[in-house]
């Protein structure tokens, strides 16, 4: 899964989201590394919701403008409970890896 | 009233497909105008071109494949059906005359030109015809052929509009049958009566999946044409969405 998708899926776990909130929890939970612009993120919530993983929750007018708020499906919250996961063994195989013994290179 | 801003952004959003921004263009204004800076005029740079790359991106994936699409621009044949909002959008664009009459002119001319050096060969091979006797383009004219080719591309464009909706089953209106079957074929075949739809767009269905409107409009990669049409019981009367 791309970090772009995981990052989506992770901010829309909590709760329903709308386009605005979802790009500033991306931001929020990347550290401020990861910055969707709109045009970047409805391309992202075409496709995850192409894959069934997301799904539209509401629609609401919040000072004339526009808001579709999305949540994540069953498969969408499983795909993310997979994807955490994977990424926590990988993180545990990385800091065994990184605490082990560094063994120097042949001489050439 | 709409801010220089917003206008800006309505612009920007031009890229998208005409299905897409009906559908999903409130949304995308929502958002772009909830991202906007304070205090500026037009959206930055950086947010302009994501805005554009994000509505090419769906007019690509939108696209019929080349050969489908060389056959519709050139020739005038039905795109399947999956593509069938694509092609609506193409109709009822602006510059579709123009766009068909050029087609027909570089996909179709040259067709006619080889049909006719064929037959020039073939009667050379046959009857001993001299070569060059009656090829137009040899003799001097060549200008002949082009105007032919030109006036065939005018025809081949009058009227056309209509004839190509009604081969994707659209209304004159960009209605599709099944949501308005009173003109034309009806669709499912044998169904006589129902809903006349008010807008371009079909109403919601009565067994509407959770997420209707979808999230994806009709980008068509999820619009086919069922295979066991018979049961039209089965099939519902928006195009967006139908049962997998």
């Amino acid at each position: 899964m791309r970090e772009q998708s995981y990052l989506i899926l992770l901010a829309l776990a909590p709760e329903p989201l709308y386009g605005y909130s979802i790009i500033t929890t991306v931001e929020e939970l990347s550290d401020g590394r990861v910055r969707l612009g709109p045009g970047t993120l409805y391309g992202a919530l075409d496709r995850l919701a192409d894959e069934g993983l997301i799904t539209r929750d509401r629609e609401e007018v919040v000072r004339g403008r526009f808001r579709r708020y999305y949540c994540l499906t069953g498969a969408g919250r499983e795909a993310l409970a997979a994807e955490t996961q994977r990424l926590t063994a990988l993180a545990a195989r990385a800091r065994r890896r990184l605490a082990g013994p560094r063994i120097s290179g042949s001489p050439a | 009233m709409t801010t220089p801003y917003e206008r800006r952004c309505l612009t920007l959003l031009r890229a998208y497909p005409p299905r897409y921004r009906a559908a999903r263009g409130d949304e995308l204004l929502g958002t772009l105008l909830d991202v906007a800076m304070p205090g500026r005029e037009t959206p930055s740079i950086r947010e302009s071109w994501d805005v554009v790359r994000g509505g090419l991106r769906t007019r690509w994936r939108a696209h019929p494949p080349v050969g489908r699409w060389l056959l519709y621009r050139g020739f005038g044949a039905r795109l399947p059906y999956a593509y069938r909002w694509w092609a609506r959008d193409d109709i009822l664009g602006r510059w579709f005359a123009v766009r068909n009459g050029l087609g027909f002119f570089l996909l179709g001319g040259p067709v006619l030109v080889a049909g006719e050096t064929g037959g020039t060969v073939l009667a050379h091979i046959v009857d001993g015809v001299p070569l060059g006797s009656n090829l137009p383009f040899l003799g001097g004219g060549l200008w002949w052929m082009v105007a032919t080719i030109v006036l065939m591309s005018v025809i081949s464009t009058m009227g056309k509009r209509h004839r190509a909706l009604k081969k994707h089953e659209f209304h004159p209106d960009g209605t599709p049958f099944e949501a308005a079957p009173t003109w034309g074929r009806p669709w499912p075949p044998h169904v006589r009566q129902g809903p006349v739809a008010t807008s371009a767009y079909p109403p919601v269905p009565p067994h509407a999946p959770a997420s209707w409107p979808p999230l994806v409009p009709p980008v068509a990669a999820l619009a086919r044409r069922p295979e066991w049409l018979r049961d039209d019981s089965l099939w519902p009367s928006g195009p967006w969405q139908p049962p997998k």
